[in-house]
């Protein structure tokens, strides 16, 4: 189910309905509401899939369990070691398989071979990689001892596939959401129109800023060859709002409908594109990701604690598995390995954690430096975006040099000045509004009758500039 | 919670009343599906000749040039799937069908309606015809279907612009490209070769079986069925993919070979049309539907 479908608009305020009229006393009754609901939710697309939810849901439950009443190192590493297995076997199966056997095969043919394995019509099960990193994050935190495990299995199953973030994140942490299911949920008047209103901005990102752009960024990408580097250029800018709006805009619906259930998830996007450096774009963007990546990987790894070889080693490793985490392509791999380098410089001088305040607090225009600051980290970011968008390596290279050629001068053949525009008017609502937890959470200080009017303008406006319906991008990875 | 919800319909109120408002407005503009289903409602036991598939047929074959009582029940983006679906769900009252003329174009076995971001058009087969189809829950809305945005240019374009919505005669052939800006044949063609190029192939062996669902039904009717690929200018066909090309022109052939009802034509290249028969690479204009449609009646009456 979509968010902007209709039948979420129909789902949601039923299951929002029948969650307080069960009544905050009866805690189990709303979490089996909450599981079943989900189990609905996913189930709308492609219902075979639960079972494998269900299955991952049953195998991290046990193994925490006997994590808990197993002392002995050797026992505890195996009980680890099998959760890592099934959780990163499903995903390595369904994700990954067919990129394994066309690389392999491709490999072969490189070096003058010939090998002939079959690639599988494999579905990607949507939100496996949002899931399956949320499950393990349960079985290693219970396995290094900083979380109790849970008897209650209804509230891990939940926990596993709580609707509002089960396709498309934030990944939470067991540590913060399962023991969320084990208290009393309040309905705080509050607390429900600040999430209504994160709902309301993170469907006019999505519904106005992300598929405005996507429109444009399909256009030019895939008829890359067509157009001038000016153009291509406005094509790649169009891409990072497009991704920009449809990620953070799904974050903020997913955070501010489970608000309205009572539950606190972690903010996913803190404004990336006003960062200074690479380093604090990356403490901006996909937040549970990068900190999934920092404690479950980097660290284990040693972190940025040894010498300067190991710091460039963790530093790749985690950007290319972030990388690859997000697609099997190559592109993706690319991606992040271009990251790594603009962060390595950085992490080498010791300069990634200069910029870790808000930028221009307090002032309503950032300085001279500020302001170069952050179009130079949004440009280097722009070109690491051609090659996540691009379908291939040798199309993200083609479209690069196609960008500086001689005719990034021209005037660019395609100019959509509304859907500019409507980026232009969006950009300076994320500036004044950046203080907060998402832009428009401050509108709380004007009175009632032109904060409506604020609200109905957004609504308006996603009547009038509605883009064409696109899948969230997130989707599948 | 009974102040949040009270606000909260206060606030939604207007919002709801505007959409009702719209998704009324619409309905009560005439449009094609209300007229072919209204047509074949009265008419259908009468009709010889149905003309099924997408744009390529809509625009391509005027039914006046057909010496049967002929009737074009195509439509933009409409697929084998749909096709089938519209047969079958006026087989009971089509009593003297003796020909079905199907479209297999370069795109045609590789696309669903249902499948591709065009589905909202399937919001018109469920509110103005009964056509039986697997549809969605949004295309009960003509303003769910089609976003809001789209929703408010229909009706600016009707009841303060006077353009109609209603694009064919009353035998189904679209009257409208003179309300269209036409394009530069020789700079558009590749482009829509591409967007044509299909990128999976997952669709082939359900529109394959499509095809032979539609060809069993006219073969256990006694209905003869021309399955034709309409002509291109070769700004679009010199830039087809072959691989995808050969397989579109192996399954007319394998059509043609194992349904007796089936004869299997292929107008891509013809030389019979120039320039000035085509609106687009892809499309044919008046002067070109005239002819494509006089050689398809020829084919039906030899």
């Amino acid at each position: 189910m979509l968010f902007n479908s209709l039948e979420f608009f129909i789902f949601l305020p039923i299951v929002f309905a029948m969650y307080w009229l069960i009544g905050n006393k009866r805690i189990k009754q709303q979490n089996l509401l909450i599981a079943v609901s989900s189990y609905v939710f996913y189930g709308w697309w492609d219902w075979r899939f639960l079972f494998l939810i269900l299955f991952s849901s049953l195998v991290d439950y046990t193994i925490g369990q006997k994590l808990n009443s197993e002392d002995k190192p050797p026992k505890r590493k195996v009980l680890l070691w099998t959760s890592i297995c099934v959780n990163l076997g499903f995903l390595g199966f369904f994700k990954y398989y067919n990129f394994f056997v066309d690389s392999l095969v491709d490999s072969f043919t490189f070096f003058g071979g010939q090998l002939s394995i079959n690639t599988l019509n494999i579905i990607l099960p949507v939100g496996i990689s949002f899931y399956t990193f949320q499950t393990l994050s349960y079985t290693i935190d219970v396995y290094n001892r900083k979380l109790e495990p849970t008897k209650d299995f209804l509230a891990f199953m939940a926990f596993v596939s709580f609707f509002p973030q089960l396709v498309a994140g934030p990944i939470e942490r067991a540590t913060n959401l399962l023991p969320q299911f084990h208290i009393k949920r309040e309905f705080v008047y509050k607390n429900a129109v600040d999430g209504l209103r994160q709902v309301l901005w993170g469907l006019f990102k999505k519904v106005v800023i992300a598929d405005n752009c996507a429109t444009y960024a399909n256009m030019i990408f895939n008829n890359q060859q067509e157009y001038s580097g000016s153009t291509l250029l406005l094509g790649a800018f169009f891409f990072a709002f497009q991704i920009y709006g449809d990620f953070s805009g799904y974050s903020d619906i997913a955070i501010g409908i489970s608000r309205l259930f009572g539950f606190n998830l972690k903010r996913n996007f803190a404004f990336p594109y006003f960062s200074r450096d690479i380093a604090e774009f990356w403490r901006r963007w996909h937040i549970s990701l990068s900190t999934w990546f920092r404690d479950y990987l980097y660290i284990p790894l040693g972190g940025s604690r040894g010498g300067t070889r190991m710091k460039v080693r963790n530093t790749f490793i985690i950007f290319i598995v972030s990388g690859f985490w997000h697609g099997a392509n190559w592109t993706f791999v690319v991606w992040g390995a271009l990251n790594a380098i603009y962060f390595l410089p950085l992490l080498l001088l010791k300069k990634n954690r200069v910029n870790t305040n808000l930028v221009a607090e307090g002032k309503i225009f950032p300085s001279a430096k500020e302001f170069f600051q952050m179009l130079s980290t949004f440009f280097i970011t722009l070109v690491a975006w051609v090659f996540f968008r691009a379908d291939n390596v040798t199309n993200a290279f083609i479209y690069i040099r196609d960008i500086f050629s001689s005719s990034l001068l021209n005037k660019p053949e395609i100019f959509p000045t509304t859907v500019l525009g409507l980026l232009s008017l969006f950009l300076v609502i994320e500036w004044l509004g950046r203080s907060g937890e998402y832009a428009i959470q401050k509108v709380d200080f004007i009175n009632r009758p032109l904060r409506w009017s604020f609200y109905m303008l957004l609504i308006i406006l996603m009547f009038i500039f509605t883009g064409e319906q696109q899948e969230f991008i997130y989707f599948q990875f | 919670m009974n102040l949040f919800l009270k606000r909260l319909l206060l606030f939604l109120s207007p919002f709801v009343l505007l959409l009702f408002s719209l998704e009324i407005a619409i309905r009560k503009i005439p449009n094609t599906f209300q007229l072919k289903d209204n047509y074949l409602q009265k008419n259908s036991a009468e009709i010889e000749t149905l003309i099924l598939g997408s744009s390529h047929m809509f625009y391509g074959v005027n039914p006046l040039y057909l010496d049967s009582k002929a009737f074009n029940y195509s439509n933009v983006s409409q697929s084998p799937d749909m096709d089938l679906a519209i047969l079958k769900t006026y087989e009971d009252s089509l009593q003297n069908l003796k020909n079905v003329i199907i479209r297999l174009s370069y795109d045609t076995l590789f696309e669903q309606l249902k499948d591709s971001p065009e589905d909202w058009r399937l919001k018109n087969y469920k509110l103005y015809t009964d056509v039986n189809f697997e549809y969605k829950l949004k295309h009960n809305s003509e303003v769910i279907s089609t976003g809001t945005r789209q929703a408010l240019k229909t009706i600016k374009d009707y009841y303060f612009k006077d353009i109609p919505v209603l694009n064919c005669d009353d035998f189904g052939w679209a009257n409208d490209l003179n309300r269209k800006q036409k394009p530069n044949l020789d700079d558009v063609g590749v482009r829509i070769a591409k967007k044509h190029t299909a990128k999976k192939w997952d669709l082939l062996k359900a529109n394959i079986e499509n095809f032979d669902k539609i060809l069993n039904w006219c073969n256990k009717r006694g209905v003869k069925a021309f399955v034709i690929t309409p002509p291109s200018y070769k700004s679009y066909s010199d830039n087809l993919e072959e691989k995808q090309l050969a397989k579109m022109l192996e399954i007319g052939r394998y059509l043609d070979s194992k349904h007796k009802s089936c004869t299997f034509i292929n107008l891509l290249e013809s030389e019979d049309f120039k320039s000035e028969d085509f609106f687009d690479p892809d499309h044919l204009n008046v002067v070109g539907s005239k002819k494509f449609s006089l050689i398809i009646n020829d084919l039906i009456e030899n």
